[in-house]
């Protein structure tokens, strides 16, 4: 805004000359004087009254300001103070625009935390995207949709890509399960390191614990599979057993690790033992249930699954899971199958 | 390094041949040495000098001259302030059209030669001097328009850099093309920055211009570039779709698609190893007239003298001779060692190449040995001579995820050694045969689908613990590369092919 100061500055030097000796002398030196500081002060009042204008009167720049210049020589301090006066009356009204147009606050809009759009991309519906009949661009972009997928998803299908004709399907499905198998064998390989240093016993107890959890990690990503998954699966209770020699209070967690790291090697009786008494150690059940049932689905013990996925209903659990839950308490609103347009969990 | 004014064939390499070991040095290593009565010349073009070791290879006699190229070497410029350059107007508005072409219209015939045209101009006195590109007002308009017009991504500073880096290599192939020696032939391994360079050789000098492929490097730079993490993504949370590719990428992808065109078009001879990488290249726009499949051969002779050298009996031995590099995967070897290991444990695993090109890898692999606690049966042995290690290995194990028509499985057979390998490249026409009278010999091996450790396991325990299927599959490997891989079979299709560019020029 230093554009007024010097509009004013102009102003009023305009009204000093004129109320000074200068306007009562009769001579032609004079005379010169008053109209070079009259046009100076002019000059000075169109160039800063020129920056004080919107940008649209900017355009034509050098008209603007003969104008402007024209109009406070013709008419001396009055008409400094009329083109003043129409700035400052022009210049509000554009701030009062601009007010106008500052964001005004909307709601915000209604997200569900447990998105419904992640499940819509299935594993069925990525597979048949990603089939040789498909064009190769759709293949493509579906290829990579699956870096947005859960690797415990994603992983299947980019294994089963592996034998792809196309080279550039295969290669970069096998860069995506090999940047997922890196992740785990970093972390692995640091809590190795980390294991050869001394370590509080807390330490070493948190060490030796996230191992057994890598090493089963990397069976449930589907990253192991024949005699390296039994090599991981002997790792992970390698682990898990000298974890369970130093956890004098029972932690729910190592037993819920222990349920699942049976239930990857197939000893279903008991993997169901130690959830259950993962669980009885105060293990979520919204974490548990889910094993649970699954477990006596297996051993076709219906009513018993039912009986899980009853008690899973009241709890807050993924969409995915409400899916299953819905279909087998009869929470679910579709009536007849056919109507169903998917099934989430598949 | 060996310097002349003039020579017979002028080899263009990217990153091969000297300063790398590897397949494709050696087949240029072959190729030089096969031919004494020509006198051969090369270009070695590389990234950076510290990217690079030692020559890895004694040069031959008949290679007179060795020039060495970095392309991205000292890009910080110099102290000296910068001043503004006028770019001539016709010019400008040439690289606009040819930008317009290569964005709309590729196939049109005058794509390549306004290319080739704008790159002759690329010198320092040149209308399109590197100061041109890089201090003049009309370039830096275009840059803005480019950005405007194409970028779907928000960061112009980033358009910016990826523009001047992706051009910087073309002043100085220009400045190549201005040393080089005379030649009667320009004879490029790849597409990209060499076959670019082969392109404006051509222009300038009217030569002959042959194009050897032995991977297809437009789809190894593609596989590349979809996994780079260097390559940024400015998009917003919002605006991010994970089925798009990011803009830059999709730039950089189109930016070797158009090399591999714009050499594609230019070359006299287009050769490939094998039928699937002839049929790629025609998708990626070699005229269909100029290409051809001549296969490597390995000196037979040299190779089948190792077989008198071998002790009775299958020995336990899996050797993968390769670079330690990702393209290998030697992670599934290891892993796939660990299984062989618990059910035949005496056996070995060898692997012989050096392990400085990319030394993470290297270490990621020797965690991966310990971590599966292969320490006694995996051996690293770093890089070998082959006659060495032949006559005491029971297999040669390729468990690559991408290939060509690799040397060292012609190699072992010709020792008599069979092989387990993935099936990438012609692998698979090398192990079961061609249809016909290829086929009629027998595997000479096992074929497994990538990274899986447990076929590659099976595949190699099958052959290792039955002698007699050993020695059927070592048999037809020696019958199938005496009859269709022998060393003389390729020197005589490129002595044609030579021969045929000379009378050229004649």
């Amino acid at each position: 805004m230093k554009g007024v100061y010097w509009a004013w500055g102009a102003v009023l030097g305009d009204l000093a000359v004129f109320m000074g000796p200068l306007p009562h002398a009769t001579s032609d030196a004079a005379f010169v004087q008053l109209w070079l500081l009259h046009a100076g002060s002019c000059a000075i009042l169109a160039t800063s009254s020129l920056v004080l204008m919107p940008s649209k009167n900017r355009a034509t720049l050098h008209w603007t300001w003969l104008l402007l210049f024209c109009f406070a020589a013709i008419a001396p301090v009055l008409g400094s103070l009329c083109i003043l006066l129409i700035s400052y009356t022009t210049l509000r009204q554009a701030l009062d625009v601009h007010n106008h147009a500052k964001p005004q606050t909307v709601a915000l809009p209604e997200f569900e935390a447990r998105s419904q759009q992640t499940s819509r991309a299935g594993q069925g519906a990525i597979r048949s995207r990603l089939t040789a009949q498909v064009p190769s661009n759709v293949r493509m972009q579906s290829l990579l949709t699956l870096q947005a997928v859960p690797s415990r998803v994603a992983n299947p299908i980019l294994e089963s890509l592996l034998g792809d004709e196309t080279d550039d399907v295969r290669l970069i499905a096998f860069g995506m399960l090999d940047a997922e198998e890196k992740k785990l064998s970093v972390h692995i390989h640091q809590e190795q390191k980390n294991l050869e240093t001394p370590l509080s016993s807390r330490a070493r107890y948190d060490c030796l614990r996230h191992l057994a959890e890598l090493h089963q990690e990397l069976i449930y990503a589907g990253l192991a599979h024949g005699g390296l998954k039994t090599h991981n699966l002997n790792q992970a209770w390698k682990y898990l057993d000298m974890v369970l020699a130093m956890d004098e209070q029972h932690a729910c967690g190592i037993y819920f690790l222990k349920g699942r790291i049976l239930l990857a090697q197939g000893e279903t009786q008991q993997a169901r033992d130690a959830f259950t008494f993962a669980m009885q150690l105060g293990q979520s059940p919204a974490s548990v249930l889910p094993y649970l049932a699954e477990l006596a689905f297996e051993q076709r013990a219906f009513a018993t699954v039912h009986a899980h996925l009853q008690n899973l209903a009241q709890l807050q659990v993924a969409s995915r899971t409400t899916a299953i839950v819905d279909i087998w308490t009869g929470r679910d609103s579709v009536l007849r199958f056919r109507d169903r347009r998917i099934l989430q969990h598949i | 390094m060996p310097t002349a004014d003039s020579v017979d064939v002028l080899l263009l390499l990217e990153g091969t041949f000297p300063y790398v070991a590897g397949g494709v040095s050696s087949w240029v290593n072959q190729i030089i040495r096969g031919f004494p009565e020509l006198r051969f010349g090369a270009i070695f073009i590389g990234s950076r000098p510290q990217d690079y070791g030692d020559m890895r290879y004694a040069l031959p006699d008949n290679l007179v001259h060795l020039e060495v190229t970095y392309l991205y070497d000292d890009l910080g410029g110099s102290d000296i302030r910068p001043t503004k350059v006028q770019a001539d107007k016709t010019v400008m508005a040439e690289v606009k059209d040819l930008h317009d072409l290569l964005h709309a219209n590729m196939a049109h015939p005058d794509c390549g030669r306004l290319f080739a045209s704008l790159m002759d101009q690329a010198h320092p006195c040149g209308a399109l001097s590197r100061e041109t590109f890089l201090h003049s007002e009309a370039a830096w308009k275009q840059i803005k328009d480019g950005y405007r017009r194409y970028s779907t991504d928000p960061s112009f500073v980033d358009y910016f850099w990826t523009i001047r880096i992706m051009h910087a290599p073309f002043w100085r192939l220009r400045a190549v093309a201005e040393r080089c020696p005379q030649a009667r032939i320009y004879h490029s391994i790849s597409t990209g920055y060499a076959g670019i360079l082969g392109v404006l050789l051509k222009h300038r000098n009217q030569r002959p211009f042959i194009l050897s492929e032995h991977g297809i490097y437009v789809k190894e730079r593609k596989i590349d570039l979809y996994q780079a993490q260097w390559i940024k993504d400015n998009r917003t949370v919002f605006e991010h779709d994970p089925s798009q590719v990011s803009y830059y990428r999709q730039l950089w992808i189109r930016f070797f698609e158009h090399l591999g065109y714009l050499t594609y078009q230019a070359s006299d001879h287009i050769v490939a190893l094998y039928e699937a990488n002839r049929q790629r290249q025609l998708i990626d726009g070699a005229p269909s007239e100029r290409t051809s499949n001549i296969p490597n051969g390995v000196d037979v002779e040299r190779f089948g003298a190792l077989r008198s050298q071998r002790s009775e009996g299958v020995p336990p031995v899996l050797c993968l001779i390769g670079r330690v590099v990702p393209i290998k995967d030697i992670k599934t070897f290891v892993r796939a060692m660990r299984i062989v290991v618990d059910r035949m444990p005496h056996a070995e695993a060898w692997i012989a190449g050096p392990e400085d090109e990319d030394p993470s890898y290297a270490a990621e692999c020797h965690d991966l040995v310990e971590r599966l606690e292969l320490q006694a049966s995996v051996k690293f042995l770093g890089f070998q001579k082959l006659t060495d290690i032949l006559p005491k290995v029971g297999l040669v194990v390729l468990s690559s995820i991408s290939e060509a028509l690799p040397l060292v499985i012609l190699e072992g057979y010709a020792a008599g050694v069979p092989t387990v390998s993935t099936d990438v490249g012609s692998c698979r026409q090398l192990v079961y045969g061609l249809p016909g009278a290829d086929e009629a010999i027998g595997a000479s091996g096992r074929i497994v689908r990538i990274a899986d450790p447990e076929a590659l396991a099976q595949a190699s325990l099958e052959l290792l613990s039955d002698p007699v299927v050993w020695k059927q599959t070592s048999d037809a490997g020696i019958a199938r590369v005496e009859k269709y891989y022998a060393q003389h079979m390729l020197f005589d299709r490129y002595r044609a092919l030579y021969e045929q560019g000379f009378a050229w020029q004649a």
